[in-house]
């Protein structure tokens, strides 16, 4: 062994000394790449001369090796050279593995062919871009957008500058933005099924109401009768009400509940509610209810059928969730302080309460507690998010508060205090046509009446009250009936016609009829969104009622068109 | 191993990384190599034909004379495990 062959002993020596030097290349590249040179010394034919790196080359190598993006240098046969930390950071691979690697071993092989365009055309034109996905160490799948330059190194040398951008972040917001379109378009599809379905649901109940509103002033009935016909109008009206709050929802979620505000005594809008919800079960010694209002002036500026919806609700729920022997207490008070002062209504329960974990969902639509009190109480839940959109249109607000399950119920309506318009330009000629007291006791003027309406059913009843009411009522049934009737009557004073009709609308009969014979219209439709209403005004109709019609709201409609017209 | 370690530190006038190198290499000697070394600073700035000596390329550069064989340590010496490995020092 140790009478070496000479041969074999200086190979070694030389495969030492090539070791060594190839060590010594392989440091000094790494120390400049790592910074930690910043001088070099170059051979010159006049002897060694000394190269400080200055400081706007540290700046720049530093720029590259800390930037976002990936950098990576070629060699004519894709062999990476050098690539920089941010690539290393994108593929997950560090710097020594990624050395002399092919840089299309991280493409994934769909893409092989258009990564090889690109490299072509980088080489052939200076320069290209495009997209692909590479394969990181840990698998996942990394979009990136590369962009290739050549670059000459001098004496025939070229390289490829790759400058490689992860997509990652930018293409994750890109399916966000998509799938955000599409839950809005589901949005509008929605609302736009819900207005729909809601004028499917109330036009059946027009004529139930109008019939049995009308029956149950009938003094010729028995007393039993009465009550049953009282139990039908309660729970017709109880399901338009869970139509009114679809409808509401949908306008809601669009941001269009509009408020016909006026000077408002909140003490009656609260009593009203308590006298509607709570009468009967105080009454029937079921539950406490305890009325609790402060002295002080409860004058608001605000939209009082919207508020008794509030108070209606707060106060239905309380009830509901009320066991027997319990206590709904209702207080209002003044709170100071704050500009401007705020008027609070509280309602108290001592029912089964609301447990910690659901109480911030109580106010989206759809939420009812758990799924066990859904079951036990029915209803779809939408009141609160209702009762709080209202409140929060107000400009005030509605909070919930529980100890937890068992432990009753708090809900707080606030609004600001003020008996003066806090903008005077809210729908000013609106309000003026809101349901009136104001000419209720006034004598009831005869009055002509084309009625346009193809439901034979609703037809048939309104005419009857309207009758009943000392009006004459011509029956049609279409566009061209109502045309043809309009054309032979002596003298028509109104018309009042439903939407929809067989063949056509009620807005181009009304364009019609105001054109040929001067007339002023009422709109019946199921539809009550704003620029529904809109719609009919611009058509030439003087009022727009919603089913189901309320023979109250019809009568005041129809007598200030008669006095209009005098 | 009482042999006195013969340390030559290139460096390029006060550069940076001049500076740090001899900075991190005194550290290091009198943590590892206390009483028992000698470091000898050439500055090529001012003596650039000394660099064909060791064959300097990068600066700064530490080599180590003795103990033989020669070596070599290129950069700043931040990094201490790598002297440790450059020095073939024991610990």
């Amino acid at each position: 062994m140790s009478t070496a062959d000479p041969i074999t002993e200086n190979l070694t020596a030389e495969v030492k000394i090539l070791r060594s030097r190839l060590w010594e290349a392989e440091e000094t590249l790494r120390a400049i790449r790592e910074g930690e040179v910043d001088a070099l010394v170059i051979n010159e034919r006049r002897g060694e001369k000394v190269y400080t790196l200055k400081g706007a080359d540290r700046t720049y190598r530093l720029m590259i090796e800390e930037m976002q993006q990936g950098t990576v240098s070629l060699t004519a046969d894709g062999r990476i050279l050098y690539g920089n930390t941010g690539f290393s950071r994108i593929v997950k691979l560090p710097l020594d593995r990624l050395t002399h690697s092919l840089l299309q071993q991280l493409v994934i092989p769909e893409h092989h062919a258009l990564f090889e365009s690109f490299l072509r055309r980088g080489w052939t034109e200076g320069r290209s871009q495009g997209e692909v996905i590479l394969v990181a160490a840990d698998g996942t799948r990394i979009p990136v957008s590369l962009s290739f330059k050549t670059l000459s190194l001098g004496e025939g040398v070229s390289t490829l500058q790759v400058v490689v951008t992860d997509l990652t972040e930018q293409k994750r917001i890109e399916e966000l933005l998509v799938s955000e379109d599409l839950a809005r378009a589901a949005n509008i599809a929605k609302d736009q099924f819900l207005a729909t379905l809601s004028h499917e649901l109330r036009t059946p109940l027009t004529p139930v109401m109008a019939v049995v509103s009308e029956l149950e002033r009938d003094p010729r009935l028995p007393a039993d009768i009465q009550e049953s016909l009282a139990m039908v109008r309660r729970n017709v009206e109880l399901e338009a009400r869970l139509i009114d709050d679809l409808l509401d929802l949908t306008r809601i979620s669009r941001g269009k509940l509009e408020l016909e505000r006026g000077t408002t005594d909140l003490r009656e809008v609260i009593r009203h509610a308590v006298r509607t919800c709570c009468t009967q079960e105080t009454a029937a010694g079921r539950l406490h209810v305890v009325e609790e209002l402060a002295a002080a002036d409860h004058t608001v500026w605000a939209d009082a059928p919207r508020l008794s919806q509030v108070f209606w609700n707060l106060l239905t729920n309380a009830v509901k969730f009320t066991p027997d022997g319990g206590t709904v207490r209702i207080r209002s008070w003044m709170e100071t302080g704050s500009e401007p002062d705020t008027l609070a209504v509280q309602v108290a329960d001592t029912g089964i309460g609301i447990s910690p974990d659901v109480l911030p969902q109580i106010f989206s639509a759809f939420d009812q507690g758990e799924r066990g009190t859904a079951r036990r109480f029915g209803g779809l839940g939408l009141g609160l998010t209702i009762s709080r959109a209202i409140m929060e249109r107000h400009g005030g607000s509605l909070t919930a508060a529980s100890e937890g399950s068992g432990q009753g119920a708090v809900f707080t309506a606030r609004i600001p205090f003020s008996a003066e318009p806090v903008r005077l330009a809210e729908t000013a000629a609106d309000s003026a046509a809101a349901p009136g007291e104001e000419d209720a006791g006034e004598p009831e003027r005869s009055l002509h009446i084309l009625l346009v309406e193809d439901h034979a059913d609703t037809a048939h009843a309104m005419a009857t009250l309207l009758s009943a009411f000392g009006h004459q009522v011509t029956v049609a049934a279409s566009v061209a009936e109502a045309l043809a009737a309009a054309a032979q009557a002596e003298s028509l004073d109104v018309v009042v016609s439903d939407l929809g009709l067989p063949d056509g609308t009620g807005h181009d009969l009304m364009r019609e009829l105001a054109a040929r014979h001067g007339l002023r219209g009422i709109a019946l439709s199921g539809y009550g969104m704003e620029a529904d209403i809109q719609k009919s005004h611009e058509a030439g109709f003087a009022k727009h009622l919603t089913k189901p019609i309320d023979i109250a709201v019809l009568r005041s409609a129809l007598r200030q068109i008669a006095r209009a017209e005098r | 191993m009482s042999e006195v370690w013969d340390l030559r530190l290139y460096v390029a006038g006060e550069t940076p990384k001049s500076v740090a190198a001899l900075a991190n290499l005194k550290t290091f000697c009198e943590a590892h190599l206390a009483g028992r070394y000698k470091i000898e600073v050439i500055d090529l700035v001012e003596h650039p034909g000394l660099a064909r000596i060791d064959q300097i390329l990068a600066i700064p550069t530490l080599v180590r004379r003795r103990p033989s064989p020669v070596r070599k340590i290129i950069g700043d010496l931040s990094n201490t495990e790598r002297v440790f490995k450059g020095l073939e020092l024991i610990r």
